[in-house]
């Protein structure tokens, strides 16, 4: 891991450097970004925020049931999953979770996985509430 | 036209579908390895493939490995998709037969355009095969009448004849040489678009008469050969009778007229298990069709004697017809 990287994480951790809720969502989610990927269908866009929503749940209890158990090889697998479905909406911190997980696993470097997994879940979360009001957001200009 | 995408990760697969759906691609989506390789190297497979790295069964690079191993089918356009951003994964990925690779999660108009590449190579391609296709059949095939082409027909012979010679138990083989009479005398009154017309319907008359086995072609002009598969002496003396007949028997109406038209046959023989090169059956049919002329035409004539194999001319070899007729073997000439 690189220098910028570890400074970045440190920073962004909600323990060392308090942000108000909504400022949070709004990095977890760049919505310009998620609607260009759709190559601006909001409708699109509107059905990957839900997919997301639906999905996200399982892979994460499987994740946490691999870090629970150890299981390096499937917190690779798992968080590479999730590391593409947030790149997918343009949701870059929890990609970058994912993907330090996911190399945890690789690598083998477990004992820091549980610390990992509780930063995930942050991330998750503020990523979770970002795309309801992303796909409200969307619904209301539709209608 | 038809894409393939093969990603195991459930957004991906959904963006990619829907985007390319909506620029006019044909998609299909498959979730691992193994199912991109089912679908790649099936009946009908898709041109164009845009394949993730990371999948269960079969990587993405290994698929690209075995598509390019497949022989004889057409050109897979294959697309590696991945979020390593290393050279050397791009250099691996090319290496194992990739066309392409994208980096995820790639934006629209960066995939719009590379497909757009793809589709240009595949294209091509298709257009290729096509131009090969139609010089194929035009190989095969008389232009003018639909008849096997003088190539395709000799082809036809040679593999008649081994076929003849390795056979045990079969009724025979025989060979006819067709040629309508006085034809120039068509052209001349008639025109030669009236003379196409005839040699058209005499193609048509002959192929009512020879069975689905038997073949028809034109070596020239007005001269035809049929082959009759597995037949004995009398069979292909009844089935020349029959074409001599159903050729004279009626009139031919053409564009500026009618006519009646004859025809002289030439026959040679050969049973089974006898091993005859084409040249020599074509001599002894070419002969038969002398005498079919010189005793008047309109009739079938077979020439039972079969010249030795030194006595024989080289196919179409003016220089050896030349040499043969100085050295006196005066009954051998060569097949047009």
């Amino acid at each position: 891991m690189t220098m910028t990287q570890r400074a970045t994480e440190r920073q962004s951790s909600p323990t060392t450097t308090p942000h108000d809720s909504a400022s949070r969502e709004l990095r977890a989610l760049n919505p310009q970004r998620a609607l260009s990927l759709c190559n601006n269908d909001p409708d699109l866009a509107r059905d990957l925020a839900t997919l997301f929503l639906e999905t996200a749940s399982d892979l994460v209890a499987e994740l946490h049931a691999a870090t629970d158990s150890a299981d390096a090889e499937a917190i690779g697998r798992v968080a590479h999953t999730l590391k593409g479905a947030a790149a997918n909406l343009g949701g870059e911190r929890l990609e970058r979770a994912a993907k330090n997980l996911m190399r945890m696993g690789r690598n083998n470097q477990l004992p820091e996985a549980p610390a990992r997994m509780e930063q995930l879940d942050q991330e998750l979360a503020r990523l979770r509430s970002a795309l309801a009001r992303f796909r409200a957001e969307l619904e209301s200009r539709a209608a | 036209m038809r894409v393939l995408i093969a990603d195991d990760e459930p957004l991906s697969r959904m963006r990619l579908e829907r985007l390319l759906s909506g620029w006019g691609y044909e998609v299909t989506t498959v979730a691992d390895g193994g199912e991109a390789w089912l679908a790649l190297s099936g009946e009908g497979a898709p041109t164009l493939a845009i394949l993730d790295w990371e999948m269960p069964v079969l990587d993405g690079v290994s698929v690209c490995r075995r598509v390019r191993e497949m022989k004889g089918v057409p050109y897979i356009y294959l697309i590696l998709h991945s979020s390593r951003s290393d050279l050397d994964d791009l250099v691996r990925a090319m290496d194992a037969g990739a066309d392409d690779y994208l980096r995820k999660p790639c934006q629209p108009y960066e995939l719009e355009v590379r497909l757009r590449a793809g589709k240009r190579i595949i294209q091509l391609q298709d257009e290729l095969i096509a131009a090969r296709d139609s010089l194929r059949e035009q190989a095969i095939r008389d232009s003018l009448t639909g008849a096997a082409s003088r190539r395709a027909i000799l082809e036809n012979l040679d593999q008649e004849l081994a076929r003849n010679g390795r056979s045990t138990s079969g009724n025979g083989f025989g060979a006819l040489i067709v040629d309508l009479d006085h034809f120039k005398r068509v052209n001349d009154s008639l025109g030669h678009l009236a003379g196409d017309e005839v040699l058209c319907e005499v193609v048509a008359r002959i192929g009512r008469q020879i069975r689905p086995y038997d073949t028809l072609g034109r070596l020239g002009g007005e001269e035809f050969l049929v082959l009759l598969a597995d037949c004995d002496r009398d069979q292909m003396t009844a089935a020349a009778e029959r074409i001599r007949q159903l050729v004279a028997e009626s009139p031919f109406r053409t564009s500026n007229g009618s006519l009646t038209v004859t025809l002289s046959l030439g026959g040679a023989w050969v049973e089974a298990g006898r091993e005859v090169s084409a040249r020599q059956i074509l001599n002894v049919a070419d002969r038969a069709l002398y005498k079919a002329k010189a005793a008047g035409r309109n009739r079938l004539c077979f020439d039972e004697q079969w010249p030795s194999n030194r006595g024989l001319l080289l196919f179409n070899d003016p220089a050896r017809v030349e040499r043969a007729a100085r050295s006196s073997s005066a009954s051998v000439r060569p097949i047009r």
